[in-house]
């Protein structure tokens, strides 16, 4: 019953009925609809199978049926054409002089069906037919008066036209100037004309590509290689809900493209972003497997919203392969996201199918991956010595003394069994682990499907030897676009992310580990006479990194997570009316996450080689397992109404209505057990009853949005934008869950003017842009309108333990989103044929209502968290600026584009009490401050002489005077001249961790079939908390810089060890500037020769090498601290990797 | 499928709830969950002054020494870094350590207060919860105004749109946050069951209530007899209060002791030791006037056991995280009536002892609070004895490395503990497992307990001149003790038993700082001992620790190079540059700038 429906359902769309209304309609109709929404559902599925074979399968007639009265000429041809499958070309204002004309036919051949109408519509049109173009051209003119040209010589050419990576490009427009004559290159990039003139110029053309004119000049052979276009004047940025030309662009918009993403092999996108683009600060903090992402964020603001493909959604773990292009909306063009758009908004837009043939690529590399800096453990004699000079500073008597001179000695001489020294680096770690990277992607399709598929697989291993963490991910994608009729497109992607983390227990974060090789000491060996026992390296319970770093030995945390996406997208232009079309777009987005940690404890002995005795120093534990599964799904809609239609040759415009809703849900259950007796069961049954837990939750939100857009250019000249977005959060109290942002950009394209054309014309281009928008941000807690009670801690009364009930605080219904306003001015310029171009843009944020609690001017005698309210403001201010220069010469050709950007923010009012005291007013009062001032002590290096103490004329408070001041503690600097060295003396000693100024300078190079690229990165304005110990352990750095009174220097890098507090108080002497510059990435590549690969059959095969964090330069390197190690944590992080990489990149 | 059900109805997106909050309207009128707010309030309690490294690890992980043990004179926190800083340093204006400012609880409870006037409750259940709310309310007055002196009085919730006087407090003055504790306290004794059902053990009952009395009353008469009135009366309480805090104190005791629902702890009269040792593991002995209870195998445990247990018996660090020093060990004399502080003469002319001469003879109580070398130890592969030796003398030098006889010299290793003795108390060596995992440990812990009340007996009649009672008192707990009783007694001798018998259960250092002579007693050097063993008192390959011989070394200096300093701005807390930022109606505590 139901397939017989559905066969007559098809019958009907095959038929051409507008079935697309009822669509859009019912999609969001309740219950009544629900039928058709499944039947439609199945639809899409069938005509989308149906289309393929359509394609395949099907020819087009060669012989026309027309029956047409009153027509135009222009409708006629595109009956034609429909019929045909032909294309039909003609310039702008050939069909001018048309008239309407009556015709009818039946089975006539195409030919004498073209000559038939274009003879009845006017008398001055003939017509070509050039493999499937129909070409329509004005008869050609004043024949009779041309002068009698001399006659040349009438030869064939053929050659090959290649891109400038010298890749063949297929389907390259070679016309003859001033002919008909005209052919395209095959897929191998080759041509052939036949019967030219010697004399003639060739028109070689492809989009994207800078048009040659090539003058035959006799040859019969004629290799071309095209450029791309320069100023990407055409180029396509993709937008909020849609895309725009380069040109007409007023926004402030900074794009990078997929070439310039896969330079070199990163494991997270997000690493790929460094440095490249105007306005965007990308700081990586560290080189874990799979949590290596950088931090990202524009202009300094908070975390930016991420739109995948429309979508909402993480992209540092989409490979860079399946990238597109990147936009980064800085300023009112990220205004359409509305609420959640005020920190800017990265667009992530995904490759899709072409019309061309199938294109097969292959990229496969293999990365070495090193530690950039670290600080190292010191040798068992160096650290000995350093305890003891800590302790013998600190007046340790020598019966208390952990080591004393002999024992010092003899780690030194190193040949007492006894006393050994283990480098537990080397013991665990090796100097290059391996990362491999490989995708297969399919592209291609014609003009009714399009097609691109993605399979991608990625290994990244640790620093450590033996099952360290180990990160792998596996990417799958299809997107297809289907051109269902003439008018109704589909589209329909799915993509899926599966990766698996598997770490060692103790990896539970990128810092916890470090602490283990800290706390592991020299002086334990790192093998025993008994291989079966585990050695103790002396941290404490945890044996040591060799047990600790192992996941075999300590037990392992498995993260499996899946991430799943699916899209469907029906586009239906309206025929009535030119111009418009409408959208429906659905996506259903969820991640599962499992995660599985399994830890125990092993005994762990120490050896004495004078009494051959082992000693116990741990027990083993029974192991403990947690099992945690997290599953988040989210949907989407968008529905929309488009308008694009140039009106009178001037008025360009473009409009758009969407409506969007997005519901979310998410929940997570969590079981643990001790106690498990044996390894050999890993799972949660064979665990112990004591103590076991259970725990789980689940949230749900939603949100759904109106959003309006209007651009409209005057002769290309002068360009408006509006937008308005009007928010509706589930989050929010019903009253106050509405919010309106509004946006408006002007542009004027100056270069556009004729006083610029004809007075200046080097200027290719020169755009000014203004914008102003008033945008929003979220991330507020969730229900905080609503007051409830939650689970507290436990008491147990009686024999029952029970959880108490915490209430979720003081609701606040009045609390809204933070609202934001940017003001932006930006300039766009090209000169000397945009060889020479760039971009500047200043921008002001003021952002309001950052959700802070009363805490500050209400006494905490009031008992409980104030609610959340929309207290304080901060305002932003800064600028970029992208300064790039193009061009080549001869076989050479290079690209230099540097960009630099500054940003820094100021509390605009910040809820505080009025200070009284003039320091702490000094110190504590931010409004109008700077928001990253940092306070501390002023250093002045180190004393150097107890002659320099005894002169003081002010004395410590933190140890009670100067009594406890040696040579060689840091010297101190009374800001408050009052005798007294206390708070009152801290000064702003530095600004924040995040940098102010950022830049980068990518250098590109192409010579033949090489090409090479550079990426040098910096960052400055900004500090870092040097912190030299972790653990007991002292590095090397420490012996080899700390101050002795053999190396009594007043700048030196590390006080006297084991003195007094004051030398830990926070100061600039460990607060440092972490300006640094850095070669990020440098890669060459070999294109291997087109003939060479034609006779395997092979398009292209490109061979590099590349190199990421190649050198550095930096203050912070002298302390072994990478500058962009979080502030405090230079040593005992996951440090950050220097890479080596060699890869193929192979086209069929 | 999924994705149009989503779809079917667009305006339901907007239509969510929190789905892991409970609401106001549900909560109060369920009994189950308004229990379980109170549990809330319990939970958030101080009633003990830290637990030895027990409660919270990780908060005393970060505020180095802020335990009341280890920062009086009973014992060093073995996982401070020694430092060359005085020790109190860190009681300075910027606050944060070793605080309760418990405001955020007694909201709480003012908040239940208000609610148990709600007629849809029943009538002893509201009752019975009154009572509590209010009994937790005065004990947390008392744990703020033992710290800051006076602090402002706030009994009611307070509204974000209530006036500036309620919203922005002066401070009470001391005697009146003490008398508001003590009329509290009168108010509810008669509303609390005694004795307690099983169901409502942790729950204050009728003497938990008169405990606190005893206690907090004390604190007060202590205040008034030797503190100096400051602030108007912010600090300190005018003497001519002293006598009638006394009294209550002594009057709160004495019903305690004379009602007998509860007895001295002798289930072991032959065994002093394993005695005095039981009354903290025996749970809801015939001692126990109140508990806070634990339960580790239902996730309400504690750490205590982990974290104390002998260096290198457990994994996590080590173990051994409370020292005590060598002048706690020395503070518990001999059975036979002699002092208990070590011969120094003998000490300086090299006698070699066994460890019977050092520990035979000592108080029952010192074996049973503090484990030292050849204290007798249940480890994990059977019984064995704490061996602490550190270095060998061989004819007449210490050999600290290698090995003589085949037994290790050991010298001073890294890691170990810093005094060469351990916290004893509390800690359980057979019953628990002395497994790696946080809140495992399920010993109840005694807030009040009949030994402690006979103690404020002695103290309060001391002061108010009966001689007799006190040294009645003082002998009921020496007597259970094992010791030699008294013939007289003085003010020293309670305060010296004091010391001894409430080691580490959290009151010495609130003794001394309500005793003013906390200036006294805690600035000074410390020491600890090390035992040399006697390469002649053994044979090759055969060494028993207990009748080995030792070289025994006093060691100066334990945690740094500079003593302890205890100003006397140090008797208070600082409110802290925050508060009184905030506030300029608080006054800070004086000496603190």
């Amino acid at each position: 019953m139901f397939a017989i429906a559905l066969d007559k359902l098809i019958q009907t769309l095959i038929n051409r009925r507008k079935y697309m209304n009822f669509y859009i309609k019912s999609l969001c109709r309740p219950r009544a609809g629900m039928a058709k929404i499944l039947l439609v559902m199945r639809l899409i599925v069938v005509i989308l199978t149906t289309a393929i074979l359509q394609v395949s399968a099907s020819s087009f007639a060669q012989s026309i049926t027309l029956s047409e009265k009153n027509a135009t000429l222009e409708y006629l041809l595109k009956r034609i054409k429909r019929q045909t499958g032909y294309d039909v070309l003609y310039a702008d204002n050939v069909l001018a002089g048309s008239q309407k004309i009556t015709v009818n036919l039946a089975d006539v051949p195409l030919a004498d069906a073209l000559n038939k109408i274009l003879t009845l519509a006017s008398h001055n049109l003939a017509f070509e037919l050039e493999k499937k173009i129909i070409i329509i051209k004005e008869k050609e003119k004043n024949r009779v008066f041309e002068p009698v040209r001399p006659i040349f010589k009438i030869i064939d050419i053929k050659g090959r036209v290649l891109d400038q990576d010298g890749k063949p490009i297929e389907g390259v427009s070679i016309l003859v100037k001033g002919k008909t004559t005209a052919t395209s290159t095959n897929s191998q990039g080759d041509y052939f004309l036949k019967g030219v003139a010697e004399d003639a110029i060739l028109l070689v053309s492809f989009t994207g590509m800078e048009t040659q004119e090539i003058s035959v000049e006799g040859r019969t052979t004629i290799n071309v290689s095209l450029k791309d276009k320069i100023t990407g004047m055409d180029e396509i940025v993709v937008v909020g809900y849609g895309s725009q030309k380069r040109e007409s662009l007023i926004g402030s918009v900074a794009t990078i493209r997929s070439k310039d993403l896969t330079v070199a092999p990163v494991a997270s996108t997000t690493n790929a972003l460094v440095g490249r683009l105007p306005g965007l600060i990308a700081k990586q903090e560290s080189g874990l497997p799979g949590g290596d992402a950088s931090s990202l964020s524009i202009r300094g603001f908070g975390a930016p919203l991420v739109i995948v493909d429309g979508i909402q959604s993480s992209f540092n773990n989409i490979d860079p392969n399946e990238i597109e292009s990147i936009s980064i909306l800085k300023d009112a063009s990220a205004a359409i996201y509305g609420a959640r758009a005020g920190d800017g908004v990265i667009l992530v837009t995904t490759k899709r199918g072409t019309s061309d043939k199938p294109t097969i690529s292959l990229q496969s590399s293999a990365t070495f991956q090193g530690v950039t800096s670290m600080p190292k453990m010191g040798s068992s004699g160096q650290m000995a010595e350093l305890f003891r000079e800590t302790q013998f500073n600190q007046g340790v008597p020598e019966s208390q003394m952990k080591f004393s001179k002999e024992q010092i000695k003899k780690y030194y001489e190193g040949t007492d069994p006894e006393y050994p020294n283990t480098d537990w680096w080397g013991v665990v770690g090796r100097d290059w682990s391996p990362e491999s990277q490989h995708n297969l992607s399919l592209t291609g399709g014609s003009d009714k499907i399009k097609y691109y598929g993605f399979l991608g697989y990625m290994d990244q291993q640790s620093f450590f030897k033996k099952n360290g963490p180990e990160y792998k991910r596996y990417n799958l994608r299809s997107n297809i676009d289907a051109k269902i009729l003439d008018n109704l497109t589909l589209q329909f992607d799915l993509a899926s992310i599966v990766e698996n983390k598997d770490y060692p227990a103790r990896f539970y974060d990128q810092y916890a580990i470090w602490q283990e090789y800290w706390n592991s000491e020299p002086f334990w060996s790192a093998t025993l006479p008994d291989a079966q026992k585990i050695p103790y390296a002396g941290a404490g319970g945890a044996i040591g990194i060799h047990f600790q770093s192992n996941s075999e030995l300590s037990g392992y945390r498995k993260t499996n997570s899946q991430n799943l996406k699916g899209s469907l997208s029906l586009k239906y232009d309206f025929k009535a009316i030119k111009g418009l079309s409408t959208k429906a777009f659905v996506n259903y987005h969820q991640n599962y996450t499992f995660l599985k940690a399994f830890s125990w404890l092993s005994d762990s002995w120490s050896y004495n080689n004078s009494n051959d005795t082992y000693t116990q120093r741990t027990f083993a534990t029974q192991p403990a397992l947690i099992h945690q599964d997290l599953k988040d799904r989210t949907m989407t809609g968008q529905f929309s109404l488009n308008f694009d239609r140039t009106i009178a040759n001037d008025h360009q415009i473009s409009a758009l209505a969407l409506y969007e809703v997005i519901d979310y849900y998410s929940d997570w259950i969590q079981a643990k057990r001790i106690g498990y007796k044996s390894t050999s069961i890993e799972y949660l049954f064979a665990g112990g009853l004591a103590n076991q837990s259970a725990d789980g939750s689940a949230s749900e939100m939603g949100r759904q949005s109106l959003i309006g857009r209007l651009n409209y250019a005057y002769k290309a000249k002068y360009l408006l934008e509006g937008t308005l977005r009007v928010d509706e959060s589930a989050k929010f109290d019903p009253e106050h869950r509405r919010g309106y942002f509004p946006s408006i950009s002007l542009g004027w394209r100056v270069s556009e003017e004729n006083f610029i054309k004809k007075s200046v014309p080097f200027i290719d281009n020169l755009k000014l842009r203004l914008s102003y928008s008033e945008t929003g941000k979220d991330d507020v807690a969730n229900f905080a309108y609503l007051a409830g009670y939650r689970s507290g801690e436990p008491y147990l009364i009686g024999s029952a333990t029970s959880n108490g009930l915490l209430a979720t605080g003081i609701a606040n219904p009045n609390l809204t989103w933070e609202s934001m306003k940017i003001y932006n001015a930006g300039l766009d310029f090209g000169f000397l044929k945009n060889s020479l171009y760039g971009e500047l843009d200043v921008f002001y944020r003021d952002r309001n209502g950052i959700p802070g609690q009363r805490v500050v001017s209400l006494p905490d005698t009031y008992g409980a968290n104030l609610p959340f309210q929309n207290l304080n403001s901060i305002n932003t201010r800064g600028f970029e600026f992208l300064l790039g220069y193009k061009g080549g010469l001869r076989d050479l050709s290079w690209d230099v584009k540097a960009n630099i950007s500054w940003s820094r923010s100021k509390w605009g009012y910040y809820d505080e009490p009025e200070y009284e005291d003039p320091d702490q007013r000094r110190q504590m009062k931010l409004t109008g401050q700077w928001t990253d001032r940092t306070f501390g002590y002023i250093s002045d290096g180190v004393f150097t002489s107890q002659d320099e103490i005894n002169a003081l004329d002010f004395a410590y408070t933190s140890t009670n005077g100067n009594t406890a001041l040696r040579p060689g503690d840091i010297r101190y600097k009374e800001y408050e001249k009052d005798g007294l060295l206390d708070w009152r003396d801290m000064a702003e000693i530095g600004k924040g961790t995040t940098p102010h100024w950022i830049g980068g300078l990518n250098i590109g190079l192409k010579y033949k079939a090489f090409d090479m690229s550079a990426l040098f990165q910096g960052a400055w304005g900004y500090y870092s908390r040097i912190r030299l110990r972790w653990g007991n352990n002292f590095s090397e750095l420490m012996f080899n810089e700390r101050w002795t009174p053999e190396n009594n220097k007043k700048d030196i890098l590390i006080e006297r060890l084991g003195g007094p507090a004051s030398n830990g108080l926070s100061s600039d002497f460990y607060y440092k500037k972490g300006d640094y510059v850095r070669l990020k990435i440098l890669s060459l590549g070999y294109n291997l020769p087109a003939s060479l690969l034609k006779k395997i059959n092979i398009r292209s095969i490109r061979l590099y090498g590349a190199a990421t964090n190649l050198f550095t330069l930096s203050g912070l390197m002298k302390y072994d601290i990478d500058p962009e190690a979080p502030s405090g944590y230079g040593g005992s992080y996951y440090p950050q990797m220097r890479t080596l990489s060699f890869g193929l990149n192979l086209t069929l | 499928m999924t994705l149009s059900l989503g779809f079917s109805s667009c305006k339901k997106v907007l239509d969510k709830q929190p789905l892991d909050t409970i609401t106001d309207a549900v909560l109060w009128s369920d009994p189950a969950l308004i229990d379980d707010y109170l549990n809330q309030c319990y939970s958030e309690m101080r009633f003990y002054f830290e637990m030895p490294y027990g409660k919270d690890m990780n908060l005393l992980m970060e505020n180095n020494s802020t335990d009341a043990i280890t920062i009086g004179d009973e014992a060093f926190p073995s996982w401070a870094q020694t430092s060359t800083s005085p020790r109190f340093n860190w009681m300075n204006i910027n606050g944060g350590n070793f605080e309760w400012w418990g405001y955020p609880t007694v909201r709480k409870l003012n908040i239940f207060i208000a609610k148990m006037a709600s007629p849809s409750l029943t009538e002893p259940y509201r009752k019975q919860r009154l009572a509590e709310a209010r009994f937790l309310r005065a004990f947390a007055y008392f744990d703020m105004v033992k710290r800051y002196g006076g602090v402002p009085l706030i009994t009611k919730e307070l509204q974000l749109d209530g006036p500036n006087e309620e919203l922005y407090p002066k401070r009470n003055k001391e005697e009146e946050v003490y008398d508001f504790i003590l009329s509290e306290l009168d108010a509810i004794t008669p509303d609390l069951a005694e004795p307690l059902t099983a169901a409502n053990l942790g729950r204050p009952g009728k003497y938990a209530v008169l405990a606190l009395k005893s206690r907090a009353a004390m604190y007060a008469a202590s205040i008034a007899t030797w503190s100096t009135v400051q602030l108007g009366g912010i600090v300190g309480i005018p003497q001519i209060k002293a006598s009638a805090y006394w009294q209550a104190s002594y009057e709160a005791s004495k019903t305690i002791i004379s009602e007998g629902n509860y007895t001295l702890y002798n289930k072991i009269p032959d065994d002093k030791t394993a005695n005095f040792r039981n009354i903290f593991l025996d749970e809801g002995n015939s001692e126990v006037i109140y508990s806070e209870r634990f339960d580790g195998l239902t996730g309400k445990g504690h750490t205590l056991d982990m974290l104390n247990v002998p260096w290198s018996y457990n994994v996590w660090n080590g173990g051994q995280k409370v020292t005590p020093y060598l002048e706690m060990v020395e503070s518990f004399d001999n059975t036979d009536g002699t002092s208990g502080i070590i011969d120094r003469n003998k000490i300086a002319a090299g006698y070699l002892w066994t460890v019977d001469e050092l520990w035979g003879k000592k108080d029952p109580r010192f074996r049973a609070s503090i484990y030292t070398h050849g204290t007798k130890w249940t480890s994990k592969t059977g019984p064995e004895i704490l061996d602490y030796h550190n270095g060998i003398l061989v004819n007449g030098i210490k050999q600290t490395t290698g090995s003589y006889k085949g037994i290790l010299a050991r010298s001073k290793s890294i890691g170990e503990n810093k005094t060469n003795f351990g916290m004893l108390k509390y800690l359980d060596e057979v019953n628990r497992a002395l497994v790696h995992e946080r809140k495992y440990s399920s010993t109840d812990y005694i807030i009040f307990r009949l030994g402690e009340i006979y103690l404020n007996l002695a103290e309060a009649a001391i002061e108010l001149n009966k001689t007799g009672e006190a040294l009645n008192a003082v002998n009921k707990i020496r007597e259970r003790a094992g010791m030699p009783l008294y013939t007289t007694i003085t003010r020293d001798l309670v305060r010296k038993e004091r010391k001894a018998e409430l080691a580490f259960e959290g009151n010495r250092y609130f003794d001394v700082i309500r005793w003013r002579t906390a200036a006294a007693d805690l600035t000074r050097e410390y020491h600890n001992l090390a035992f040399i063993l006697d390469g002649n008192s053994y044979t090759q390959g055969t060494y028993n620790v207990l009748t080995a011989k030792y070289k025994i070394e006093i060691v100066g200096k334990v945690g740094g190079n500079v003593d302890p300093i205890f100003e006397q701005k140090y008797y208070y807390l600082p409110i802290s540059k925050t508060r009184t930022g905030t506030n300029p109606n608080l006054v800070e505590n004086p000496g603190y700038f």
